[in-house]
């Protein structure tokens, strides 16, 4: 005679383990590569999920199970709401040959009331998947990725010729916290490059005119002016709430700052380099690549530092090399593609001819070096023929 | 030593002062006459510098145009035998990062011919040139002479 | 297949003055090994002691880069040119390197 529900129930509680929620959460966070599966449906996953769990329907489980966890040995951990349907579950995958799978006892109604922490997935809102739908349509972005976008938070170091054209495709691209750092007003010259900044704005802080452009375009971020000199006594502070660092900066006494407060703060730093008809472009992000000071150890001594006069450029050479640094950011964001940590790409406007240079991080960089400590960050020199700041 | 013809010498003055205040750089062509170990430098051929952000204090050498310039070297049965490069504002000897990057190429023989050029506030100051032997820069004399086979 | 490595003049002492050398090869890692029979020490001065290139060395394939490519894993088509480049550079700081005058002037 064939077994009712209770039975049934009874009969896996025989086969397959269960585990209490504090048993779950001492595996969780003892190191152990657990994989936590929430088998329950769509609506009510929106009121949150346990941290790290992957949502899999109970209806496709069996049928999902072998492109996230392939190796049969794989310690799983399934839940439900409140500990029956996961039973079902466990049981299928064990049915599939999965040797260590436990259900969550009481399920993530006991795991919330025993007070364990709750991740609320974000969702995009109408508005938003308009917006963004054509990042939605492609594989690599879709919903999850263009969140990502929205969690994410970049500085652009310089509001000129290759931070402008970066931050307004960054906002475009919905990354949702945008800081801007630039202490420099708004001059006739930057209209031949700045395209965030306009005629009326001349006089005007550049950050602030950065702000009104970038919300016009993408009301929906958040745009951080942060009018101020980088110095050693502000990198840090200012740094630390960004999760990358672009850098459009024109001077070296910056660009090693920006180096060195990325380095001890882990972030990754989006660089650009324009002169003329030529661009370049990086990112650097030890140990998996080199530093700045990996390449330089030193700025070049005062005497030798560019003329700020000699700062020609044409005026489309920094939107190519922005824009190259804004892919980059995009795809540190999405976790997408190959980045260019390590490699340089090298753009020659005048042959149409990109090049790409291979860059290694120096084991014994004082910065970044194997076991090296911090040194400290360094106020070099300003030096410059012309005093007043010539941006790139 | 360098035998530089006089075409030659115009032509990099013309291309190091052109590129002040940045670091350029170029390849010379010509013949080494093994028994003196006199090089005869019949062209010069700039290159490019890869090096945007220090152009001021260095340089790359493209590599793409060694490459063409060696072929070129090759089709005129001669072979580049040196090496000019610009030194900004600053005196026409190898520098430490010269040395370093010079030593990485020439392990056993003596280089080819580095030849470097002060360029002072846009004019040619001076030029004197170098041969790396056993890791360490030696002066050779430089020589304004046409080239002959 | 059988290209042709051409040899930059840094290398010459190495290949005998030989300016390029025949070797055959399915892949540029394989021309390299051709390389190193017929001139010995010369792949020592190309990859390093994990195989890969030198970050000073170039190898272009015709025309292109084979970092562009597969890397060393190119493949070749008989006929191929295979270039050894160096890579040539250098820069100025303010404490210059002494130099002294060598004993041929």
């Amino acid at each position: 005679m064939a077994p009712t529900i209770k039975e049934l129930m009874s009969q896996i509680r025989e086969r397959v383990q269960e585990a209490t929620p504090a048993e779950v959460q001492a595996r969780a966070q003892g190191g152990e590569k657990l994989v936590l599966i929430d088998v329950r449906e769509k609506d009510e996953v929106e009121q949150g999920l346990l941290p790290e769990a992957t949502h899999i329907p109970r209806g496709f489980l069996e049928l999902r199970i072998e492109a996230l966890a392939p190796d049969r040995k794989t310690p799983i951990v399934a839940y439900c709401a409140s500990g029956n349907r996961s039973l079902l579950a466990a049981e299928g995958l064990q049915r599939l040959g999965y040797e260590n799978v436990v259900s969550m006892a009481g399920g993530f109604n006991r795991w919330r009331s025993e007070g364990n922490p709750v991740v609320v997935p974000q969702r995009l809102s109408e508005a938003d998947r308009r917006r963004y739908s054509r990042h939605l349509m492609i594989p690599e972005v879709g919903d999850a990725g263009q969140i990502k976008l929205l969690q994410a938070k970049v500085l652009l170091v310089g509001a000129g010729g290759l931070g402008c054209p970066a931050a307004y495709y960054l906002a475009a691209a919905g990354v949702g916290t945008l800081g801007v750092l630039d202490f420099d007003k708004v001059d006739e010259s930057n209209l031949q490059r700045q395209i965030l900044h306009s005629v009326d704005r001349v006089g005007t802080p550049k950050t602030e005119s950065a702000r009104r452009t970038l919300l016009a375009l993408n009301p929906g971020i958040n745009v951080i002016p942060i009018e101020a000199r980088l110095s050693s006594a502000n990198v840090e502070t200012i740094f630390k709430d960004f999760d990358i660092i672009l850098d459009g900066s024109d001077n070296f006494p910056t660009r090693y700052l920006v180096n060195d407060a990325c380095v001890l703060l882990h972030k990754p730093n989006v660089h650009g380099s324009v002169y003329r008809f030529e661009g370049q472009v990086t990112v650097f992000h030890p140990p998996a690549g080199p530093c700045y000071r990996c390449l330089y150890p030193e700025p070049p001594p005062a005497e030798l530092a560019p003329s700020c006069a000699d700062a020609g450029v044409l005026g489309v050479l920094p939107g190519v090399v922005g824009l190259l640094e804004a892919v980059e950011t995009v795809k540190l964001i999405l976790g997408a593609g190959d980045s260019l940590v390590g490699r340089l790409i090298h753009y020659d406007a005048l042959k149409a001819e990109f090049r790409t240079l291979k860059l290694r991080r120096d084991p014994k960089c004082r910065y970044c070096g194997d076991g090296a400590k911090f040194p400290g960050f360094v106020d070099y020199e300003q030096f410059c023929a012309d005093p007043a700041s010539v941006a790139h | 030593m360098l035998i530089l013809d006089p075409e030659v010498d115009r032509a990099m003055r013309e291309h190091t002062e052109s590129g002040y205040p940045r670091e350029v750089c170029g390849l010379l062509l010509g013949l080494i006459e093994f028994g003196s170990n006199r090089r005869r430098v019949a062209a010069s051929r700039p290159a490019a510098n890869l090096n945007l952000e220090r152009a001021a204090d260095r340089y790359e050498l493209n590599p793409a145009d060694y490459l063409r310039i060696e072929q070129e070297a090759r089709s005129r049965e001669m072979e580049v035998v040196g090496v000019y490069h610009s030194h900004p504002d600053h005196p026409s000897r190898p520098s430490e990062t010269d040395r370093l990057r010079a030593e990485e190429i020439w392990q056993t023989s003596d280089s080819w011919s580095y030849l470097i050029l002060e360029v002072a506030s846009g004019r040619l100051a001076s030029r004197r040139s170098w041969v790396l032997r056993q890791g360490v820069f030696a002066e050779e004399d430089v020589q304004i002479l046409p080239f002959r086979r | 297949m059988a290209v042709t490595v051409k040899i930059p003049t840094p290398l010459r002492p190495l290949s005998r003055g030989k300016d390029s050398v025949q070797v055959a090869g399915a892949t540029a890692r394989e021309a390299l090994e051709g390389l190193e029979r017929e001139c010995p020490g010369i792949r020592a001065r190309v990859c390093d002691e994990k195989g890969e290139m030198r970050r000073f060395v170039n190898l272009f394939l015709n025309d292109e880069e084979v970092r562009h490519l597969q890397g060393l894993d190119t493949p070749l088509k008989d006929g191929d040119i295979l270039s050894i480049v160096p890579a040539i550079a250098g820069g100025m700081e303010a404490g210059l390197a002494e130099s002294r005058r060598g004993r041929n002037g």
